[in-house]
C-alpha cells in the first residue's frame, strides 16, 4: 500500500479508530493490532513476500536471545549468524544478479565463458530497511545497549511498523523498542503535529514530487536531443524531486507514527540548505548514514585511528551506501562521489564544522558566504544526483557529456528563457523553499500561521491540491525500490 | 480525543467541499462544451446513426478511410477505434455507442494481434477521463483495466490529470478543434517510413480471456441481423511474416464460440503486395499511399456485399 494512495486514506482512519476506541484496553492488544495492520500494508503489496518478512523477524527475535548469552564465543557466532542471514536475504533478493552479471563479466574478460544462472524475482519492498532493523537489533544486543526482548509481538511492531517498514526511518531498538513496550495515550498535540506531517508530507509527494518527475523523465528519456539548459533543469528538478519524494514519505511515516502515540527518528533536517558535503550528509536520510557511522565506521576505526584509516573508513561506508540504494554500478559511483566530496573536508579537519547550528542561525537571510557554501553544495550534490537517476553508466556519462558540450557550441541559450517554457511545474520549489527555509531550525515542529481561518485555509489548500494531483500521483516512492 | 476529531472532521469535510465545488464547475463547463481529445477517441457517441461502423484500434482511424467508402458506397461510415487498445475496451465504446443509435448495417471489426488482448493498461487514459464527470459515460466497466481505482466513478478529480483539468477550467481544446463530424477520428499518416524495417516489435496473439468480449460483438451483430466481418489489415511484411498470422488467427476464430458459424466473414489483406517499406509510415500503420492501396483493395472486394 502507498502512502499516496485512496487505499490508505481508509486505512489509516479505520487502523486509527479501531487502535484507540476498541483495542485501547491493554498494550498488548494495540500492538497487536498495529502488527496485524503493519502485515496487512504490507501484504497489500505482495503476500508473496510476507513469509520473507516474517522469517526475518522470526530469526532475528531468536538470535537476540543467542547474542544475549554470557558466553562471549557463543554470543559471537550469533552475531554473525545474524549477519549472515540478514546480508544474505539482501545478497540473494538484491544482490545476486549484479555480482553474478560483474562476476562472469570479469571472467570474460580473462578469456572464460561462463552462463551465468539468473534469479527472476522481484525485489521485495522494504527489504533494506527491516533487514537493517533487525541487524540493529542484533547489534545493539552484542554491545550491551539493549535487552533481548521476550514478547515476540513487541519485537515484531519493532521491525514491521507500517509507517516505517518500506521505506524508513531505520529505527534503532533502544528508541523505538522502548515506546513499543511503553503504555501509550492519546495525545492531542502529537496528534495534531502528526496530522500536519502527513498533510504536509503528502504535498511535497503528490503535488512537487511527482509532477516535477513528469520533467525529469522526459528530458532524461530523451537527453540526447535535449539543450544543455535543458539538461541542467532535469538534473536540478530531479535533486528536488528525490528530496521532496523521500522527505515527504518521511514526513507521513513520522506523521502517522505520532497519531499512534510513536516518535520516530528524524530522517531529513532540510539537506540543501547545507553548507559542505559533511552537512548534507547529516541532513539527507539520517537514519542511514547513522546506521553506517553506528554499525560501520565505528567499528572499523573510525576517524580515531589515524588519518589514513579515517580516509579508508569513509570511502568503506561511501560507497556502501551507494551499494545499499542499489546493485548498480551507478549507486557506487554515486557513493564515490560523495565521498570524493567529502575527502578533502576530512584532510582540512573541517567535516565537523556543521554540526549543531544551521545556516542564517540567528538571522533570517542568509549572509553570502552562506549562500556561497550552499549553492556549491548543492550544485555538487545535484551532479551527484545524475549518476543516481540515470539508467546505467552509459546513460549517465552521456548525459554530462551532452551538458557539457552543447554548453560549448551554443552558449547563447542560457540568457534565453524558452527552456523553462511548459516547465510551469517548477514554480513548485519555491512554496518549498520558503516553508522549508521558515522551518529549518527545527525539522520536527511545523510552524503554523497563528490566525486560525490563515491555518485552516492554509490546511484546506495543503488537502485540496493533495486531492487534486492524487491522480497524477500512481508513482511510487522512489525509495521503494531500495 | 473528543476535541482532536471534532477539528478533524470539519476539516476533511472542507476539503471534500471545497473538491465538490471545483467538480461541479468543471461539469458545468463540460455541459456546455463538447470536448473531445484525439482522434475522436471518444468523442460525443449520440445520434450519429452510422449504417458502418468500423471497429478497431488505431489501424482504423490510421488505414480505413470513412470518406472514400461514403463516397463510394453512399453509407454514412463512423469510426469507433481506440488507440492502443485490444477488443475489450473497444467493446465498451460500441456497447455506448449502441446505447444513444440505431444499429448498424455493417461491422468492419478489425482483428490483428494487437487487438486480440484482453484487459491491460489504461493506455490513453486522459481522452476518456473527462467523461468521469457528469457521468457522461459510465466507465465502471473499466475496473478490470490495471490503474483504474473503483473510487474514479465517485471522485472524479481524484482520476483525471491536473493538466487536463487545466484545460477544462481555461476551455482550452483538448485536443483536435476540428468536430467530430469533419474528420470522424480519420488522420493519414504521412509517406516516409518513421521505424527501423529490419527490426519490426515481434507480436504474439494473446487469447487469454478474450473470446467473451469477441463473443460479444458476433451475438450482437447475430441478434440484429447486422453483417459483421473481421479485417486483419496489412501490417508490414517483417511483421506479417514474424507473426506467422494467419493458421493462428483463423485457427483463433474457429476455437471462438460462435464466430464461424453466424453472418460473419473473415478478411485477410496481408499479401506480398504489403511488403514495400514505401507504403508504412511505421511497422504497424499504412501511410497515405499504403491507405489508398488498401482501401482500393478493400472497396473492390468481392467477397464484401455493400
Amino acid at each position: 500500500m502507498l502512502f499516496n494512495s485512496f487505499e490508505f486514506l481508509f486505512f489509516l482512519p479505520i487502523v486509527f479508530c479501531l487502535y484507540w476506541f476498541v483495542f485501547n484496553k491493554k498494550l498488548h492488544w494495540q500492538n497487536t493490532l498495529i502488527l496485524i495492520a503493519s502485515y496487512f500494508f504490507y501484504g497489500w503489496w505482495s503476500w508473496k513476500f510476507m513469509g520473507l518478512l516474517m522469517l526475518s523477524t522470526l530469526l532475528d527475535y531468536a538470535y537476540g536471545f543467542g547474542v544475549a548469552s554470557s558466553d562471549r564465543r557463543k554470543s559471537k557466532l550469533f552475531l554473525w549468524l545474524s549477519v549472515i542471514n540478514n546480508l544474505g536475504i539482501l545478497g540473494i533478493f538484491k544482490y545476486y544478479n549484479f555480482f553474478i552479471g560483474q562476476f562472469s563479466r570479469g571472467l570474460a574478460i580473462l578469456g572464460i565463458d561462463m552462463n551465468p544462472v539468473w534469479l527472476n524475482v522481484a525485489l521485495p519492498v522494504g527489504i533494506s530497511f527491516y533487514t537493517f532493523h533487525g541487524m540493529s537489533y542484533v547489534f545493539d544486543i552484542y554491545r550491551g545497549k539493549q535487552k533481548p526482548v521476550t514478547n515476540f509481538v513487541d519485537y515484531a511492531v519493532f521491525v514491521s511498523f507500517f509507517p516505517l517498514l518500506v521505506a524508513g526511518p531505520i529505527e534503532r531498538a533502544n528508541h523505538l523498542l522502548p515506546q513499543v513496550q511503553r503504555p501509550r495515550s492519546f495525545n492531542y498535540i502529537q496528534s495534531v503535529e502528526g496530522c500536519r506531517l502527513i498533510l504536509w508530507g503528502m504535498f511535497k509527494k503528490v503535488v512537487i514530487a511527482d509532477s516535477i518527475a513528469t520533467i525529469v523523465n522526459e528530458i532524461f528519456k530523451h537527453y540526447q536531443n535535449e539543450s544543455a539548459v535543458s539538461l541542467i533543469v532535469g538534473a536540478i528538478a530531479f535533486s528536488f524531486q528525490i528530496y521532496c519524494d523521500f522527505s515527504g514519505y518521511s514526513d507521513i511515516a513520522l506523521g502517522t507514527a505520532k497519531l499512534f502515540g510513536f516518535e520516530l527518528l528524524s530522517n531529513f533536517k532540510f539537506p540543501y540548505f547545507s553548507r559542505d558535503v559533511a552537512e548534507f550528509w547529516r541532513r539527507w536520510h539520517i537514519s542511514l548514514s547513522s546506521w553506517f557511522r553506528d554499525y560501520l565506521y565505528i567499528p572499523l576505526g573510525g576517524s580515531k585511528e589515524g588519518k589514513f584509516k579515517a580516509i579508508r573508513n569513509t570511502f568503506i561506508i561511501f560507497l556502501v551506501s551507494g551499494l545499499w540504494h542499489g546493485a548498480s554500478t551507478n549507486f557506487i559511483v554515486w557513493g564515490f562521489i560523495h565521498a570524493c566530496g567529502f575527502l578533502p573536508l576530512l584532510l582540512l579537519d573541517r567535516n565537523r564544522k556543521h554540526v549543531t547550528d544551521v545556516v542564517a542561525q540567528n538571522r533570517h537571510i542568509p549572509s553570502l558566504k552562506e549562500f556561497w557554501q550552499m549553492l556549491t553544495t548543492f550544485m555538487f550534490v545535484t551532479f551527484a544526483w545524475i549518476f543516481f537517476r540515470a539508467e546505467g553508466m552509459g546513460v549517465a556519462i552521456g548525459y554530462i557529456k551532452r551538458l557539457f558540450l552543447n554548453s560549448i557550441e551554443n552558449p547563447s541559450q542560457f540568457v534565453k528563457v524558452d527552456s523553462f517554457k511548459e516547465r510551469i511545474e517548477l514554480l513548485w520549489i519555491i512554496p518549498l523553499l520558503i516553508g522549508d527555509w521558515l522551518l529549518r531550525r527545527n525539522e520536527r515542529k511545523l510552524r503554523v500561521p497563528q490566525s486560525r481561518i490563515v491555518r485552516y485555509t492554509f490546511y484546506v489548500l495543503l488537502g485540496f491540491l493533495s486531492y487534486l494531483y492524487l491522480g497524477d500521483s500512481a508513482n511510487s516512492f522512489i525509495y521503494f525500490q531500495f | 480525543m473528543k476535541i482532536f476529531l471534532i477539528k478533524i472532521v470539519p476539516l476533511i469535510i472542507a476539503i471534500l467541499l471545497v473538491a465538490y465545488g471545483f467538480e461541479l464547475l468543471i461539469d458545468s463547463k463540460l455541459e456546455k462544451g463538447n470536448i473531445y481529445y484525439f482522434q475522436g477517441d471518444w468523442h460525443d457517441l449520440k445520434n450519429h446513426n452510422a449504417d458502418v461502423i468500423l471497429v478497431g484500434n488505431s489501424r482504423v482511424w490510421v488505414q480505413m478511410d470513412p470518406f472514400l467508402i461514403e463516397k463510394s458506397k453512399g453509407l454514412k461510415v463512423d469510426i469507433i477505434a481506440m488507440d492502443g487498445q485490444g477488443c475489450h475496451m473497444v467493446w465498451l465504446k460500441f456497447k455506448e455507442y449502441l446505447k444513444n443509435n440505431k444499429p448498424p448495417k455493417k461491422v468492419f471489426l478489425l482483428f490483428d494481434s494487437y487487438f486480440s488482448t484482453g484487459p491491460g493498461n489504461l493506455h490513453g487514459f486522459s481522452r476518456i477521463q473527462q467523461y468521469f464527470f457528469n457521468d457522461r459515460i459510465d466507465l465502471r466497466s473499466l475496473k478490470n483495466h490495471d490503474g483504474y481505482a473503483w473510487f474514479y466513478h465517485y471522485l472524479p478529480l481524484a482520476a483525471i490529470e491536473h493538466c487536463l483539468l487545466f484545460k477544462m477550467l481555461t476551455n482550452d481544446t483538448l485536443g483536435y478543434s476540428e468536430s467530430y463530424e469533419a474528420i470522424k477520428g480519420f488522420k493519414r499518416e504521412p509517406l516516409g517510413f518513421d521505424g527501423n524495417w529490419t527490426n519490426p516489435q515481434p507480436q504474439t496473439l494473446e487469447a487469454n480471456n478474450i473470446s467473451s468480449y469477441m463473443d460479444s460483438f458476433y451475438f450482437y451483430c447475430a441478434k440484429n441481423s447486422v453483417d459483421l466481418y473481421a479485417i486483419y489489415p496489412p501490417q508490414t511484411y517483417q511483421s506479417f511474416k514474424k507473426f506467422n498470422g494467419m493458421d493462428e488467427i483463423i485457427g483463433y476464430h474457429n476455437s471462438l464460440n460462435i464466430a464461424v458459424n453466424k453472418n460473419f466473414k473473415f478478411l485477410n489483406y496481408n499479401s506480398d503486395k504489403y511488403s514495400d517499406s514505401a507504403l508504412y509510415r511505421n511497422h504497424t500503420h499504412l501511410n497515405t499511399r499504403g491507405v489508398d492501396t488498401f482501401m482500393k483493395q478493400f472497396l473492390s472486394d468481392t467477397a464484401i456485399k455493400w
